[in-house]
C-alpha cells in the first residue's frame, strides 16, 4: 500500500448475493447475465490483470440452466471458504487481505481445483492449515454469524453490493469507485507514506 | 457494417434526457469528439421510466438501496468530475416522490418534449449542440422551473435551431414521426451484443460499454482499433 499507515483497511467478508438473496439474484436485468461476463473480462483485461475466465470449479453449486442455488449439503465448498474466511477476519484480521488475494489469485488466475490450494494458502499465511480447516467447521455456525453481521452493516451503509468500500459511513460501491474513494480520502487528510529512506 | 478503412471509428451513444449520468457524461463526450477522428452519433431514448413505468416500483421493492444510493452517487461523481450539477426543477418524468408511480405517457409532454426536439436535432447533425446547450441549461443548477418562460427556447436557439418551428413540429405537426425515431433507437440500441438497455450506452462494433465509468474503456477499445487524434 502506497498511502500512510493512517489508513486502515478492514476487509469484511460478505456472502454472493446468490446464496444470500437468491431473489434479487434472480429479478435483476435480463442483459446482465450477458454483459456481467462480457464486463469483468474487459475489466480485467483494461487494469491488465491476469484472467482466465470464471473459477472452477465455483464456489456456489448451481443447478439447471437457470443457475439456482444447490442444495445445502452440496455447497461444501462454500461453506469451507466462508468459514475460514470469517475466521481470519475475526482472528487474524491482518491476514484478511494476503487470505483474499491468494484466494483470487488462483480462483481468477487459472488454477483449475483451486480449492486444492487452501492449505497451501493458509500455510503462507502463517496459519497451521489443518487446525485452522478444523476450527472454521466446528464453529460453521458462529463464523457465519459473523457474516451476517457484514451483511447488516453493508445494507447499513446505504448499498448492499460488493465491493463496497464504506468510508465514515459513506459507501462508495464498485470496483469502479475506487478513484472516487480515494478522492474522498484525500479530502479527509489522506498521506502518501515517506518514501523508503536507505 | 461495411465501411472504408479509412472512414472514421464509429461510436453510437444511446441517451436519455433524464439521466443523471448521461449528464455528468456530456462534458466528456464533447471533449472526445474535439480531440479524436472519430464519429459519435447521438441516439435519444426514451427513459427506463417510460419505457417500462414498473421498473423503479419493482427494482425499489428488492433492491432498496438502489435509489437513495444513485442519490449519494450522482452528485458525489458530478463533483469527481467537476461538473456543477443538480437534479432538474421539475423532473422531466412526471412520477411519485422517490421514483414512484409514473403517470400514463400522455400525460408525459415534457420529457417528450425533450426527446423529441433532443431526436430531430440529432437528425440535422445539431445533436451534440443541442445538448451542450439543453442538457446544462436543465442540470447545471442554474435553472429552476427550466420549462417555463423561454428558458428551453433559448437553449435550442442557442444551439443554432428555430425553436419555435422545431416545437410546433415535435410537438403539433409531426409527433409520430419523431416518436418513430425514437423507437428506431430503442430497437437499434437492444442489438448489442449484450442487449443492454441502460445510459449512456456506448456500442463499438456491436460491443457495449455501459455508463459514464466506462468512457476509459470505450477509449481503449477505440485505440486498439486505431483511434487517431485530430490532425495526427
Amino acid at each position: 500500500m502506497q498511502w500512510d499507515d493512517h489508513l486502515k483497511v478492514n476487509v469484511r467478508f460478505i456472502r454472493p448475493i446468490l446464496m444470500r438473496d437468491p431473489e434479487m439474484f434472480f429479478k435483476s436485468t435480463d442483459y446482465r447475465y450477458l454483459y456481467d461476463p462480457m464486463d469483468m473480462g474487459r475489466q480485467a483485461q483494461f487494469l491488465e490483470l491476469p484472467w482466465r475466465g470464471y473459477m472452477v470449479p465455483d464456489l456456489c453449486k448451481t443447478v439447471g440452466n437457470a443457475g439456482t442455488p444447490a442444495p445445502k449439503d452440496e455447497q461444501g465448498l462454500f461453506y469451507r471458504v466462508y468459514s475460514i474466511s470469517a475466521l481470519i477476519q475475526s482472528e487474524h484480521p491482518d491476514k484478511a487481505m494476503g487470505w483474499a488475494r491468494r484466494m483470487f489469485r488462483n480462483m481468477y488466475g487459472g488454477v483449475n481445483n483451486w480449492q486444492d490450494l487452501i492449505p497451501e494458502v493458509l500455510g503462507e499465511l502463517g496459519l497451521a492449515a489443518e487446525a485452522t480447516e478444523k476450527k472454521a467447521k466446528e464453529n460453521e455456525a458462529h463464523y457465519f454469524s459473523i457474516l451476517e453481521q457484514n451483511e447488516a452493516d453493508n445494507h447499513t451503509s446505504g448499498h448492499g453490493g460488493v465491493p463496497n468500500g464504506i468510508f465514515r459511513g459513506e459507501p462508495f460501491w464498485g470496483h469502479d469507485r475506487i478513484d472516487t474513494l480515494v478522492w474522498r480520502l484525500k479530502q479527509n487528510g489522506l498521506t502518501k507514506r515517506w518514501p523508503q529512506l536507505d | 457494417m461495411i465501411t472504408s478503412k479509412d472512414a472514421p471509428l464509429e461510436v453510437d451513444v444511446f441517451w436519455s434526457m433524464r439521466s443523471p449520468y448521461c449528464y455528468i457524461s456530456l462534458d466528456r463526450i464533447l471533449d472526445m469528439r474535439e480531440k479524436y477522428d472519430l464519429k459519435m452519433n447521438f441516439r435519444p431514448v426514451y427513459p427506463i421510466a417510460i419505457r417500462d413505468t414498473a421498473f423503479f416500483t419493482g427494482i425499489s421493492k428488492y433492491m432498496g438501496y438502489r435509489v437513495p444510493y444513485q442519490g449519494i452517487d450522482t452528485l458525489r461523481s458530478a463533483q469527481f468530475s467537476n461538473v456543477p450539477y443538480a437534479y432538474p426543477d421539475p423532473d422531466p418524468v412526471i412520477q411519485e416522490p422517490d421514483f414512484g408511480p409514473v403517470k400514463p405517457f400522455k400525460d408525459q409532454v415534457l420529457i417528450q418534449k425533450l426527446t423529441r426536439t433532443a431526436v430531430a436535432a440529432a437528425q440535422t447533425d445539431k445533436g451534440w449542440e443541442y445538448l451542450n446547450q439543453v442538457s446544462r441549461m436543465m442540470w447545471n443548477g442554474m435553472v429552476r422551473g427550466w420549462d417555463q418562460g423561454t428558458h428551453l427556447r433559448d437553449a435550442i436557439e442557442r444551439a443554432g435551431i428555430d425553436a419555435d418551428a422545431l416545437i410546433d413540429e415535435v410537438m403539433n405537426k409531426n409527433p409520430k414521426k419523431y416518436d418513430d425515431l425514437i423507437e428506431a433507437n430503442q430497437a437499434l440500441q437492444k442489438k448489442n451484443l449484450a442487449g443492454h438497455t441502460g445510459v449512456p450506452l456506448f456500442t463499438f462494433n456491436d460491443e457495449p460499454f455501459f455508463g459514464q465509468d466506462r468512457i476509459d474503456q470505450l477509449v481503449w477499445r477505440l485505440k486498439q482499433f486505431g483511434l487517431t487524434e485530430r490532425g495526427e
